[in-house]
C-alpha cells in the first residue's frame, strides 16, 4: 500500500504473542491514519466498561500517511487508549523521530494489549520483534532510560519510555521520547505502566512506497521552500511556543494562581527573549521539520538540561504556580520529564493544592508539615515528587484535580479547573468564548490543541457569544486533528502560515488515492463523531453536563490584569453549547444524531 | 533614516506595503506606532525589533526594523 508501512503490529504482553497483520485498505481509506486508526481500533477492540489500567485496555501507537516522508513536519505520532484520568477517550500526539522509524520498520500501528508478568520493553528491529527484560530500567527516569537504551542498543534506535509516574499509575503520567517530547495528556503513560511496559525501542531500515514519486518530490520541495520563505519563520524558529507568553499576558489569558487571574505581574521573567538569553542552548526539530521550534536548554542555576519549557509548561507551572523565574520553571519541567508527568496536568493540580492550602481547606496535617504557597519552586518540586511516588498529599493529587476536589470537598470543586476530568491547559478563558467552548468540547477533556480559537475571539470581539464562534471552533476541530490523522505537525500551517492547499495534493501523490481537502476533512469529522460516541458508550450518564466549564468560569470574575472583572455567565456557556450542537448535527444532549452518523458512515455503531 | 515596519500574515492587509518606512517613528514606542497605524495591539502577538523579541513599550530607534507577528491560530486556507 502506497504511503503506509503496511502492517499492524499486534503485541500481547500476557501471552507474549507477537504478530503482524496487513493494514486493511478500508481502514486507511476511511480513517487515514494516526488518530483515525487509534479511534477506530479503540472503539472496535476495547470492550465497553474496560478498566483503563487493566490488561484488556489497549494502547495504539499510530503513524500516518505523511509520517517519515520528506514532507515538512512529517514527524508526528498518535497514542490512543482509554484514559485512566477521565474514563473516556485519550488521544495524545508525540513528535520526535518515533513515527518515522515505525514506518521504516513497516509498521503503521503498534497495538498493545495484556499485561507482562515482569517489567518489559518492546524491541523492534525491522522484522525482528521481541519482548525483553526491562528490570534494569524499572524505577528509572524516562530521560535516564532513553539514554541507557540508546547506549545499549545503538543511537539508531528510537526510544519511547515511561518514568516512575507511569510505573506508579499516576493518572496523568506521560510517555517520553527524543529527550523532551511527550505523548502528554490523558494518562497514556499510566496505561503503559499498568502493562509493565517500560519502553519501546524501534529501528527500521525499509523505504516507504510512494505512488507518484516525481510529483511527491516536486510537491515536497515546494512545501519546504514555502516554509523557508515564510515571514513568520524567523520568530517561530527563534522562540517557539515561548513567544506566546508575553502575548497571553497582554490579552489577559495567562493562567495565574490557579486561574484566579489571566495576568502574571512577573511575566517578563518568563518571556521568550528572557528564556533564550538565560537558558537556551540550541533549537531542536522533530523529523522532517524546517522550523525547529523545540528549545534545548541548560539551566545553570539547577544544573540540568531540558527540552523546553514550552508555553504550556510556562503557563501551568510558571504563571499558574506563580514562579517568576524561567530557570525555576525549566527545572520543574525537567523534574516532570524525568518522572514522566504531563506538565500541564501537574501544574494545574499543584496550583489547585496550593489554593486549597491558602483557603484552609487542607493544612499541615495533609501536607506532612509542608507549607504550600505560590511562587516557591521547592514547594512545586516537592509536590511533583510526592505525586510520582503517590506519597503524602501526592496520593490524592496523583488521581487528578477532579478527584482531589471530590476528596477535599468544602467547595473546592468550584475551582478545580477541569472539564471531563482533564485539567485545563494554558488559556484563561473567562473573556474568550470561542476558547472556552473549545475547552468545553475538546474530545479528551480541557485541552487546547483541538481548537486553538483564542485568536478568533481577539479578532472578532471578545464579548460576542454568536454562532460564528461555534462555527470557528468546529472548523478548527476538523482541521487541526486532521494533522493527527496524517501523522504530521500542524504548526507549519498555524505558525508559518503554510497554505493548507499543499496537503491534499501531496497526500494523493503519496497514497495514490485522489482525495480533496474536503474529503480529508470529512474523515476528520468522522473521527470527531466517533470519539464522541466513545464517551457516550463508556461514561455512565455522559451528555451535556460533561461539556460544562469549571464553575470558576461563571462564579468568579478574573482578579487582575486586562480581563479583570470578566467572567462568562452560565447562560452564555449554555448558549455556546446549543449553537455548537446544532451546527454539529447533534441533539440537545450533545449526542450525534442518526442522520449525522449515517452521513459519516458511522451508522450501526 | 526611518523605522521599517514589516507586517506578517493577517497583519499584512492592514498596511499599504510589505515593508513600510515610517519617517517619524524614532523615539516613539511600538504601542504608539500601532495606534498611529490603527492596528489592534491585541492582534500583534509578538514584536521583533531587529530580530529580537521586544515589548510594545519598547522605544524605537532610527534604522530599526520592526516585525509585527500575529498568531493566526488557523482558519480557512
Amino acid at each position: 500500500m502506497y504511503g503506509y508501512g503496511g502492517s499492524i503490529l499486534r503485541v500481547n504482553l500476557t501471552s507474549g504473542e507477537i504478530r503482524r497483520e496487513p493494514l486493511p485498505q478500508e481502514l486507511a481509506r476511511d480513517y487515514l491514519g494516526g488518530r483515525g486508526f487509534g479511534a477506530f481500533l479503540l472503539y472496535r477492540e476495547v470492550p465497553r466498561g474496560t478498566d483503563p489500567l487493566g490488561p484488556e485496555n489497549r494502547l495504539y501507537i499510530s503513524s500516518g500517511p505523511l509520517s517519515g516522508l520528506l514532507v515538512a513536519g512529517a514527524g508526528k505520532c498518535d497514542v490512543t487508549t482509554k484514559s485512566p484520568l477521565t474514563g473516556g477517550y485519550a488521544g495524545a500526539s508525540i513528535g520526535g523521530m518515533l513515527t518515522a522509524e515505525m514506518k521504516y520498520a513497516g509498521i503503521d500501528v503498534i497495538a498493545i494489549e495484556g499485561k507482562a508478568a515482569r517489567p518489559t520493553y518492546l524491541y523492534i528491529d525491522d522484522d525482528r520483534v521481541e519482548l525483553r527484560d526491562a528490570s534494569a530500567y524499572w524505577g528509572k527516569g524516562s530521560l535516564t532510560t532513553e539514554k541507557a537504551l540508546k547506549e545499549a542498543l545503538g543511537e539508531s534506535f528510537q526510544i519511547a519510555a515511561i518514568g516512575p509516574a507511569g510505573e506508579a499509575g499516576v493518572a496523568y503520567a506521560c510517555i517520553s521520547h527524543d529527550f523532551g517530547r511527550q505523548a502528554g495528556r490523558g494518562g497514556v503513560g499510566a496505561v503503559m505502566g499498568a502493562k509493565n511496559l517500560k519502553a519501546i525501542a524501534v529501528r527500521g531500515t525499509r523505504s516507504i512506497p510512494v505512488a507518484q514519486l516525481e510529483r511527491y518530490r516536486e510537491l515536497a520541495r515546494a512545501m519546504y521552500a514555502a516554509c523557508k520563505a515564510a515571514p513568520g519563520l524567523e520568530a517561530w524558529q527563534k522562540y517557539g511556543t515561548a513567544g506566546v507568553t508575553t502575548w497571553a499576558n497582554e490579552i489577559g489569558a495567562f493562567p495565574t494562581r490557579n486561574f484566579r487571574s489571566g495576568f502574571f505581574e512577573d511575566h517578563s521573567g518568563l518571556s521568550g527573549e528572557t528564556m533564550r538569553a538565560a537558558i537556551v542552548v540550541t533549537d531542536k526539530a522533530c523529523f522532517g521539520c524546517p522550523s525547529p521550534c523545540g528549545k534545548y536548554s541548560y539551566v545553570r542555576k539547577h544544573g540540568v538540561h531540558v527540552e523546553g519549557p514550552e508555553y504550556e509548561t510556562t503557563a501551568l507551572i510558571g504563571g499558574n504556580c506563580a514562579l517568576a523565574s524561567i530557570e525555576d520553571v525549566a527545572y520543574a519541567n525537567y523534574v516532570c520529564d524525568e518522572l514522566g508527568l504531563d506538565t500541564i496536568s501537574a501544574g494545574n493540580v499543584v496550583a489547585f493544592a496550593i489554593e486549597c492550602y491558602e483557603r484552609g481547606i487542607i493544612g499541615k496535617a495533609d501536607t506532612g508539615g509542608l507549607e504550600l504557597r505560590f511562587g516557591d519552586v521547592d514547594v512545586v518540586c516537592t509536590l511533583l515528587r510526592q505525586i510520582a511516588a503517590r506519597e503524602g498529599l501526592g496520593a490524592v493529587l496523583a488521581r487528578g484535580v477532579k478527584h482531589a476536589a471530590e476528596t477535599f470537598g468544602r467547595g473546592s470543586e468550584a475551582f478545580a479547573m477541569q472539564v471531563k476530568g482533564m485539567e485545563m491547559s494554558g488559556y484563561e478563558s473567562r473573556h474568550a468564548p470561542s476558547m472556552l467552548l473549545s475547552y468545553m468540547t475538546c474530545d479528551v477533556g480541557a485541552h487546547h490543541n483541538r481548537s486553538w480559537a483564542i485568536t478568533y475571539d481577539i479578532a472578532r470581539g471578545r464579548d460576542a457569544v454568536t454562532p460564528d464562534k461555534a462555527a470557528k471552533v468546529i472548523e478548527l476541530q476538523h482541521i487541526r486533528p486532521l494533522f493527527d490523522c496524517l501523522g504530521a505537525c500542524r504548526l507549519q500551517w498555524v505558525e508559518l502560515g503554510l497554505d493548507l492547499g499543499h496537503y491534499a495534493p501531496i497526500v494523493e501523490a503519496i497514497t495514490g488515492l485522489p482525495r480533496s481537502w474536503e474529503d480529508l476533512l470529512t474523515i476528520s469529522e468522522r473521527v470527531w463523531n466517533l470519539t464522541r460516541l466513545y464517551w457516550f458508550r463508556e461514561v455512565p450518564g455522559f451528555g451535556r453536563a460533561w461539556d460544562a466549564p469549571p464553575p470558576r468560569t461563571y462564579l468568579e470574575p478574573v482578579e487582575t490584569g486586562p480581563t479583570a472583572g470578566k467572567r462568562t455567565s452560565r447562560e452564555a456557556a449554555e448558549r455556546l453549547l446549543d449553537m455548537y450542537y446544532e451546527q454539529r448535527g447533534w441533539d440537545r444532549d450533545g449526542r450525534p444524531t442518526p442522520a449525522k452518523l449515517a452521513q459519516l458512515g458511522l451508522a450501526g455503531l | 533614516m526611518s523605522v521599517t515596519i514589516v507586517p506578517v500574515g493577517l497583519l499584512r492587509p492592514m498596511l499599504a506595503d510589505d515593508r513600510l518606512a515610517l519617517a517619524e517613528a524614532a523615539g516613539k514606542t511600538v504601542a504608539a506606532v500601532l495606534a498611529d497605524l490603527k492596528i489592534d495591539p491585541d492582534l500583534v502577538a509578538m514584536v521583533l525589533i531587529n530580530g529580537r523579541q521586544a515589548s510594545k513599550d519598547s522605544v524605537l530607534d532610527d534604522g530599526d526594523t520592526v516585525k509585527l507577528i500575529p498568531f493566526v491560530g488557523g482558519g480557512r486556507r
